[in-house]
């Protein structure tokens, strides 16, 4: 089955090309948190092998020469991925997809289709708009982090080119820590080399103190650090070092958006 | 009561046939119970060694398989995580802290670490993690800006849902009581679904797909909001702002809004009782 739209050709998948369909997917989501890397093996599971995918669910849209855009539906309805090249017209794009999956559900006899697109994605809510989509409340993505130190250090590092002017020495005190994990994580910055080691430190210059799930959700911005500090989650010793470390922390906060592809939950 | 004794060990490939049953039992309804073979077994990322069972006398009674990932924690950071898979426990052996036992596990033997693992992520239902997940092994809440959008092809999942209402509504004498005289015929006009109308008289509610002549009161807007009303996920406080905030719009019968929140509140108590039971 293929369809001509305004110099886009609309057609199913045929064998071979997911290697155009993971380079497009790569290169479209790579920039988000929570990306998980598709290979051809891993697409083929999670899409093509899937239970309720079929070859004629798999909507690919090219402009002749290259994919532009392609959509995973399943006959359940859902539409495991949805990716498009912006640099092209997204709208043509788009809507070719949302109405095929739209009519193949149908032709299942699926109940309802979803989709999951980046909340700053304008043109897919606008065309989801169109096409009488509403938002709906789905799966949330959870996080727990196993390794404190290396958690730590990951930040840290990231951020190592504006560590230089903190020569600081601190210690991160776990409250009420679970047995899989250390409680004191010691911190040393100097002339932006960065050390993280698990343990106790002698004398360190601060001390900040609190429980696992409010560093975490700190860092990863679902909670204000502010707000902590102020409703007495987060503490830090002396007092004086407060502001330091509390910009510190802020440096280390992770504020790429988050995208979650339904092929990665379902 | 006596303490019941589970143990937990890493999984064999002895367990399979106990473990494909065990999973066709507890979710029956999903791929007819037989996604064990394609969600883990053929999965690129499977690791046996990323397999808990938990057994009672000699018997695999609960499972937790792990995935490990790359796993972007920013644009620039790519990370070792572990994808945390379904965490299933027999019917009759739940509420003996297996699953929280199941999820410990590989934590406490330092699998994870060993094999350079830094963090775990899931997803979940988000009042199923506050409940179970988060008390658990202490999991928060990932910034979330993916948008789900849906679009309901047909009024399928209504009908049922307002069956399940009017039976609630049929096997209460209170629930009767709380809507007798409340009589109206609602249009609802809402993004995401098709037409539909709901028919309040003689104690009952009956639902009709498509639109309705001179109907008392129509609701226009976003058709999850109501849905969530209806599951009593969206309270009358809720409701209100919804209202105010024009997310949820009453273009017809105004002045019915003190009988739409009746409404609404007896909806939530007979869908409560369904999920209760």
């Amino acid at each position: 089955m293929s369809n001509c739209v305004s110099g886009y050709v609309a057609r199913a998948y045929s064998e071979g090309d997911e290697i155009e369909l993971i380079q497009l997917f790569n290169r479209i989501y790579e920039g988000f948190a929570g990306f998980v890397p598709r290979t051809p093996e891993y697409w083929r599971w999670c899409c093509l092998s899937r239970p309720d995918v079929e070859a004629e669910g798999i909507v690919i849209v090219d402009d002749g020469k290259k994919v532009v855009g392609y959509g995973v539906v399943g006959k359940t309805g859902n539409v495991w991925e949805l990716c498009y090249d912006s640099a092209y017209n997204g709208e043509e794009i788009v809507s070719t997809i949302l109405e095929w999956a739209v009519n193949y559900v149908e032709n299942a006899g699926g109940d309802s289709v979803s989709l999951n697109a980046p909340a700053s994605d304008q043109l897919v809510r606008d065309m989801c708009s169109r096409f009488g989509f509403a938002e709906t409340q789905s799966s949330h993505m959870f996080l727990s982090v196993l390794d404190f130190p290396q958690f730590i250090h990951e930040l840290l590092n990231l951020k190592k080119e504006k560590l230089k002017d903190y020569n600081e020495k601190f210690l991160i005190k776990i409250k009420n820590s679970p047995p899989w994990c250390e409680g004191n994580v010691a911190v040393t910055l100097r002339k932006g080399n960065v050390s993280v080691v698990e343990g106790a430190t002698d004398e360190p210059g601060a001390v900040v103190e609190a429980d696992g799930p409010t560093i975490v959700s700190c860092l990863l911005g679902t909670r204000g650090l502010w707000k902590a500090f102020l409703c007495l989650q987060l503490r830090v010793k002396p007092f004086w070092k407060s502001f330091k470390i509390l910009k510190l922390f802020s440096l280390l906060k992770i504020k790429d958006p988050w995208f979650s592809p339904r092929a990665d939950f379902g | 009561m006596k303490k019941l004794e589970y143990s937990y060990r890493k999984f064999a490939e002895a367990d399979e046939p106990e473990l494909i049953n065990l999973v066709k039992k507890a979710f029956p309804s999903f791929l007819k119970g037989n996604f064990w073979v394609w969600k883990y077994k053929l999965n690129p990322n499977f690791d046996p060694s990323l397999v808990v069972v938990a057994e009672k006398d000699g018997q695999v009674v609960g499972c937790n398989h792990w995935l490990a990932r790359d796993f972007k924690l920013s644009a620039d950071l790519k990370v070792k995580a572990s994808l945390g898979g379904d965490i299933i426990v027999s019917p009759e052996h739940r509420g003996h802290k297996v699953g929280k036992a199941l999820l410990s596990f590989f934590r406490t033997s330092k699998a994870f670490k060993e094999k350079g693992i830094i963090l775990t992520y899931m997803f979940a239902d988000p009042a199923l993690s506050r409940r179970f997940h988060q008390p658990a092994v202490g999991y928060v809440s990932a910034p979330d800006s993916t948008t789900t959008y849906t679009k309901f092809l047909n009024s399928r999942r209504l009908t049922e849902k307002f069956q399940v209402v009017n039976d609630a509504i049929q096997s209460r004498s209170d629930l009767q009581q709380k809507i007798n005289g409340l009589n109206m015929r609602i249009l609802f006009r809402l993004r995401g679904a098709p037409v539909f109308s709901i028919n309040l008289a003689d104690k009952r509610v009956e639902f009709a797909e498509g639109d309705l002549e001179s109907p008392d009161t129509v609701i226009e807007g976003d058709f999850t909001l109501f849905s969530s009303a209806i599951e009593g996920k969206v309270g009358l406080s809720g409701l209100v702002n919804c209202l105010l905030t024009r997310k949820l719009k009453i273009t017809k019968g105004k002045l019915k809004i003190f009988s739409l929140f009746k409404v609404f509140k007896v909806f939530k108590i007979a869908w409560s009782l369904n999920v209760k039971s």
